[in-house]
């Protein structure tokens, strides 16, 4: 019998009910989890504020019949393949709407722009993170006497350099992965939108949405701070990138940082 | 409007765009991807099929994504054990 918590650094999280999200990280200094639980905290707050002004009672969720057309139309045409999974969640009260909400606003601001922006930065120079190697690191019994593995063992950063992508696949490489991570001028980002005084007609949610900005603006801060905080050794120290993909607010170009509201390029 | 609606929109702009444009150019078979970032053929069959497998709507929001990784990793670590063992 192996006990789990012997290998306790294999992991991500564990629920911990005490802990602000319900979880508690593994490792504390783990950039993209320790950033991102502000964020989806940030975004959670928001829309929760949001659904309990709209929604009084869940009576009012379970009755709104374009919410449930709209919720079942992404389950049963946007995944029909997935239809009768057992794991879709309910739509019966302001919590589930909160949450189906708030997985959807999270997917397509912070956690593309996490998964995106760094591309170019991190792996536009090909040696590296190379998208594919041309060759296979020989370990077959028939190739052991082979040539091919005899030259693996004489100079194995040769045999390495020559699995690379060739010069065109590279350049092809960069010049998407260039475009991918670009952002473009008129992007908007988390915790701004456009006519952010008068998008709806009800002060309240006004407000809401400005407690949200400013909760954007203090995460910026706070990403700042632990980016210059040696004793944080994954994202601060010599030789170490700062880790800026969560930090929401970015120039135009390729700046491996910004978090957009929405997912176009 | 519908305010859930209004409440969406700023995260829609291109967003289904750039989905439709990712299926039929980047993400398809021959396509951008499979072309420039993989070896080549069936590679985005490939993904596709372990894809299509693991997604679930109800871990795709942080705590849950982070907390089914700690399980998925625990998992495979016990196996790695057990065989280390044999």
């Amino acid at each position: 019998m192996i006990h789990l918590s012997i290998h306790p650094c294999r992991g991500m999280a564990v629920p911990d009910a005490t802990q602000p999200n319900g979880i508690k990280l593994v490792i504390e200094d783990y950039p993209y989890a320790a950033d991102g639980l502000l964020v989806w905290s940030a975004i959670e707050k928001w829309v929760s504020a949001y659904v309990k002004h709209y929604y009084r009672h869940p009576s009012q969720i379970c009755s709104d019949r374009e919410l449930q057309a709209w919720y079942s139309e992404s389950i049963n045409v946007g995944h029909a393949d997935l239809r009768h999974e057992r794991w879709w969640p309910t739509l019966n009260s302001s919590e589930d709407l909160v949450s189906i909400l708030t997985t959807l606003i999270w997917t397509v601001s912070a956690q593309h722009a996490a998964i995106n922006f760094g591309q170019y930065p991190y792996g536009g120079y090909v040696p590296n993170r190379p998208p594919l190697m041309r060759r296979l690191i020989p370990e077959d019994e028939e190739e052991k006497n082979s040539e091919k593995h005899a030259n693996f063992l004489t100079d194995p950063e040769k045999y390495f350099l020559n699995a690379l992508p060739s010069l065109l696949q590279a350049t092809k490489y960069m010049a998407i992965v260039d475009t991918l991570s670009t952002h473009s001028p008129d992007e908007e980002y988390l915790g701004e939108r456009q006519q952010s005084s008068i998008w709806t007609g009800d002060a309240e949610i006004i407000h809401a949405f400005y407690r949200f900005s400013a909760e954007v603006r203090g995460i910026e801060k706070e990403i700042e701070r632990r980016n210059s905080d040696p004793t944080l050794r994954n994202r601060c120290g010599p030789g170490v990138l700062p880790y800026e993909l969560l930090a929401p607010t970015s120039q135009p170009g390729v700046t491996c940082r910004g978090i957009p509201n929405s997912v176009s390029t | 409007m519908h305010p859930v609606f209004k409440l969406l929109e700023p995260h829609m702009r291109y967003t289904l765009d750039i989905n439709a444009l990712a299926r039929q150019k980047l993400i398809n078979a021959d396509g951008i991807i499979e072309s420039s970032f993989t070896p080549g053929r069936y590679c985005a069959e490939i993904s596709s099929a372990a894809y299509k497998n693991l997604w679930r709507f109800d871990m795709e929001g942080l705590p849950a994504d982070l907390i089914r990784r700690l399980v998925e990793n625990e998992k495979r670590h016990i196996s790695e054990l057990n065989e280390s063992y044999k």
